[in-house]
Order: structure tokens, then C-alpha cells, then sequence
């Protein structure tokens, strides 16, 4: 039972970076490895102003900052100097390794004094103080995310995704929204290390391999649900989108739960979404709404 | 009021392909006239298209609408005055994006873009309205998404989504070539409809000559990046089909 309260909270903490994933690869056709440095970006900005004892609402903006910073980058990098998505992406990512294990000083900081976000006492249950603060995270994300795709901005955030050409024709500098919306997107990545750090208790150098992949994975058990209950409104898709993000932690959970040996965990992670990638060629389920 | 003066435009410049698409062109367009461009492939009716949109910039010479030098201004600098048709009605729309999204997307043309909320039930109710103007029956789809929707009223709606706010020139870049002949007929009639009422400045290019006699106000044949003929108003209405084809041989 432990395991699957533990893969639904870890589910929780990862739904902000499958929200991010979801703004780059489905609504700016953009695929974004960036996801993978700029989640241990939240992580290590995290862990090293705890230790320095800030309060952990002070320092959400920071990583917020961080984040948008590195896919600023990958966006500026993109669309400036017309590196294609993929490698700008490899290249901002394999920067912040070095950046990150430079900030964080050795490769792994636990935190050992009780003042992170979820030690902040509302229950008398720590179980439920940290759905309590993670919950309350994510809901705000959902509810500011879905306005802002809502608004004018939002609107051609989505449209340069969709017709690039057709953005640039009533006047707008696609560039600039890219690099925007890129920075957008890895904030919210930023905010998963953020939210995991404190949950899990420690930063690690190496947490944010392969996180995209689940990001991806996450989304596309989002995208079944959202075709099958054939959701229209945004701020439901996002809401879907967190629930296959807890999903694919669960499903995780599940295999390690049979006895499945850890090592084989990000073996497993990427066997889960080459199945959930496969399915429409399968023929078991289409993505087309 | 568009003014082009001594206009060249080479492509692959210094290089041993380089083409002269435009050779020192200079035109005037009056205020509210319709000018249709018409000439063989490679005449470089687009590129002037392509000119005045902003979307190439000339090599030489200067280009002023309203007494606005854009000569080296780029497109996205030219869209508060200049709004595009384009050949194919999916490149002028987003088709995953709902109808009244789309309009919303037009009536920024001329706005910064905030973020604030512009699709609001006003903005919708008056999408509604303009569109049953076009008498297509689309007034009650307009939270369909736009894909959904025949080339032929994608194309309508490209229309009018391209005058929704103001604008002095409109660029119609072979606006019925992607339909079959009833919905270009629908379309071409939407255009001049809009266009009258406007009273805007218009440059098309087109292959149906019988489209040039019938709506321009002015027909100018291109050849080798020049202008090789200009009829004017007087002449444009005892024009023949056969006369413009001619100038093809």
C-alpha cells in the first residue's frame, strides 16, 4: 500500500515536467531535451538554498528563474542560430550537468533539516502534509497554466505550434514566443525538481536522466484519456495529463512491486512508453481526436 | 496607396545561379483599386507578392504604402498595414485551433499581444455576426476547429479574416487555385464583396484570366520580371479572355 501512496505522490511531484513536456512537444511540435538538465536545475537551486536554510516559498521563484533560463537558452540557441530543436536541447542539457555539479559541489546533497516545503505543518499526518503541499503546487499550475494558454498570448503559443507561417503573417515574431514559450516550459520542469527534492529528501546529480522520457510516457497515457472522455477544455487536458503522470508511477511501482530487480527501473521506463508509443500502429487505440 | 520604385530583385546573389526575378519595376497603385497580376510561371508575380508583403526584401529600390517607406521593413514589420491571402487555405489558418480562435488570432494583426483574455463572449458574438455575412452557414460552427472545414470555407473565412481589422493593402496570392470551381467561384465573390465594401487596396495574382476581367480594376501582365502590359479601368471592360491569352504565347 506504502508503494502506490509513494508512486502517486512521486506521480504528483513529476505531472508539473509532463505539463512542460506537454507545452513543448504537443502544443509547439518542439521536442525539448532540455527537460532532462533543467529538472535537476529545480533540483540543485533547491537542495543548496535549503541547506543554506531559505524559506522554501522564497526560493520557488528562483527556480522558476533557473528553469526558464536554461530553455530561454535551448529557444535562443533554436531559433537564432538555427540549431535543429533536438540538439540545441542535448547541448543546454549536457551544459547544466557541469553547471549543476559545479552549484551543488559534489553530486549528491541530502537534506537533513526539516524545512522544506512538505515539513510545513497543516495535518498532523506527514503523509498528508505532503499531498496536502504538492496537491496545492500542481493545482496552482494547472489553474495559471490554463489561463495563460487561454489568453492572446496563450492563443499564439498554440497557433505558432500549428501554423507557423500564418503566426508570422499577422505579425508576430515566432522566435520570440518560442524562446518563450521554451523557458515556460522548463520552469515547470524546474518546479518537478523542486517539489521531488524536498519530497524525496535529497538532490543527486544524476536524477534527471532520462526524466524526459517519462515526461513523454506521461503525456501519452494523458492523450488516451483525453481522447477516450473526449475532453475539449484546457485546464481538464491538463488535469489528465497529471493523472498519466501518476499512472506511469504507479505502473512503475507495480513492476517493482513483483520483484523486479531496481536496476531494470529506467529499462522498464523506456520498454512502458515504446509500448504506449506503439499502441495506434498496434492498432489498440488512435491519438487523432 | 502603394508605390514601387525602380524595383530589382535577384535571387542567389553573386552566385552563378543568380536570377533577376524583378528587373528595375516601378508601379503606382492608387488608393482602392483591385490590380491583378497576370503572366507565365517564373514571370515573378509572386515575388512581387512576395515584395510587398515584406516576406523577401527588394535588392534595390524603394517601396512606400500610404507614404510609408517599408523598403527594408520586414514582414512582421508590414502586417499592421498589409494583410495575405494565401494560395493554400491551410497555410492562412491553424487548423487544430478552433474558428473563433482563428479570428481571434487575426483581429491581433494589429494589437500587441497581451495576456489577457480577448476571446470573450463580445469578440464571439461578433465573429457570429460577420460570418453570416458570408452566407455560408458557418455562423453556429465557430467553436469547430478549422480543419474540419472545406478548402472552400477555410478560404472565405481567410477572407474575412484577413480585413477584420484595418488595413491598407490586401494581398491575394492565387486565393482560388487550391479549390474546385464552384467553391472558387463562391470565394472570388466573397473577396469582391469585401473588397467593394472596404474599399481596399488589392493586388492578386491569379491564372484565371477570366477571374482578372471580371473583378480587377486593373490588369498588369508580367514578363521576365518586368511589366510587359497595363490595362488600365477604361480598357479592362472591352477586354477579351482571348486577348490576355494571347499575351501568354
Amino acid at each position: 500500500m506504502d508503494f502506490i501512496v509513494a508512486a502517486i505522490l512521486q506521480g504528483l511531484c513529476f505531472s508539473s515536467m509532463a505539463i512542460g513536456v506537454y507545452l513543448s512537444m504537443r502544443i509547439f511540435n518542439i521536442p525539448d531535451i532540455t527537460t532532462d538538465g533543467s529538472y535537476t536545475v529545480g533540483a540543485t537551486v533547491t537542495a543548496i538554498l535549503l541547506t543554506l536554510n531559505w524559506n522554501p516559498f522564497l526560493l520557488f521563484p528562483i527556480v522558476i528563474f533557473a528553469g526558464s533560463l536554461a530553455g530561454a537558452m535551448t529557444g535562443l540557441i533554436h531559433t537564432k542560430l538555427k540549431v535543429h530543436p533536438i540538439l540545441a536541447g542535448i547541448l543546454v542539457m549536457i551544459s547544466l550537468y557541469s553547471i549543476n555539479l559545479k552549484i551543488m559541489g559534489r553530486s549528491n546533497i541530502p537534506l537533513m533539516n526539516d524545512n522544506t516545503l512538505l515539513d510545513i505543518s497543516v495535518f498532523k499526518s506527514v503523509l498528508l502534509n505532503e499531498t496536502f503541499w504538492i496537491s496545492l503546487v500542481i493545482l496552482l499550475i494547472i489553474v495559471k497554466f490554463s489561463y495563460i494558454l487561454k489568453t492572446d498570448f496563450g492563443l499564439t503559443m498554440r497557433a505558432t505550434g500549428n501554423n507557423e507561417k500564418m503566426i508570422q503573417a499577422i505579425g508576430v515574431r515566432t522566435d520570440n514566443i518560442k524562446i518563450a514559450g521554451l523557458a515556460l516550459a522548463n520552469a515547470l520542469t524546474a518546479t518537478s525538481g523542486y517539489l521531488m527534492t524536498q519530497y524525496q529528501g535529497f538532490a543527486d546529480i544524476n536524477m534527471g536522466v532520462g526524466i524526459v522520457i517519462v515526461g513523454l510516457g506521461s503525456v501519452m497515457i494523458g492523450e488516451v484519456f483525453i481522447v477516450i472522455f473526449k475532453v475539449k477544455l484546457i485546464s481538464i487536458k491538463l488535469l489528465m495529463v497529471v493523472l498519466g503522470t501518476v499512472i506511469f508511477q504507479m505502473a512503475l511501482a507495480l513492476t517493482l512491486m513483483i520483484g523486479i530487480d531496481p536496476v531494470y527501473l529506467k529499462l522498464f521506463t523506456a520498454l512502458f512508453v515504446l509500448l504506449i508509443v506503439s499502441l495506434p500502429k498496434l492498432g489498440l487505440i488512435s491519438f487523432k481526436s | 496607396m502603394i508605390q514601387l520604385q525602380n524595383i530589382t530583385h535577384l535571387f542567389n546573389k553573386g552566385q552563378s545561379n543568380e536570377v533577376k526575378a524583378i528587373n528595375g519595376l516601378s508601379l503606382e497603385i492608387p488608393e482602392s483599386e483591385f490590380v491583378v497580376l497576370i503572366g507565365s510561371n517564373g514571370s515573378g508575380k509572386s515575388t512581387l507578392l512576395n515584395l510587398i508583403a515584406g516576406t523577401d526584401i527588394a535588392t534595390q529600390g524603394n517601396l512606400k504604402i500610404s507614404g510609408i517607406d517599408l523598403s527594408h521593413a520586414p514582414n512582421y514589420k508590414r502586417s499592421r498595414w498589409v494583410s495575405r491571402v494565401f494560395q493554400n487555405p491551410t497555410d492562412g489558418t491553424a487548423a487544430d485551433l478552433s474558428i473563433v480562435e482563428n479570428f481571434r488570432l487575426a483581429a491581433l494583426r494589429n494589437q500587441k499581444i497581451s495576456l489577457k483574455i480577448g476571446l470573450n463572449q463580445k469578440f464571439e458574438q461578433e465573429v457570429q455576426e460577420k460570418i453570416a455575412t458570408l452566407g455560408l452557414g458557418l455562423e453556429n460552427k465557430i467553436h469547430q476547429s478549422m480543419g474540419s472545414l472545406s478548402g472552400g470555407q477555410r478560404q472565405a473565412l481567410c477572407l474575412l479574416m484577413a480585413v477584420w481589422s484595418d488595413l491598407k493593402v490586401l494581398l491575394l496570392d492565387e486565393p482560388t487555385a487550391a479549390l474546385d470551381p464552384k467553391s472558387a467561384e463562391i470565394v472570388m465573390q466573397i473577396a469582391n464583396q469585401l473588397i467593394r465594401e472596404n474599399n481596399i487596396t488589392t493586388v492578386m495574382v491569379t491564372h484565371q484570366l477570366k477571374d482578372a476581367i471580371q473583378y480587377g480594376d486593373r490588369i498588369i501582365h508580367m514578363q521576365e520580371g518586368k511589366i510587359a502590359h497595363d490595362f488600365s479601368k477604361s480598357k479592362t471592360s472591352t477586354i477579351e479572355i482571348s486577348d490576355l491569352y494571347n499575351l501568354f504565347s
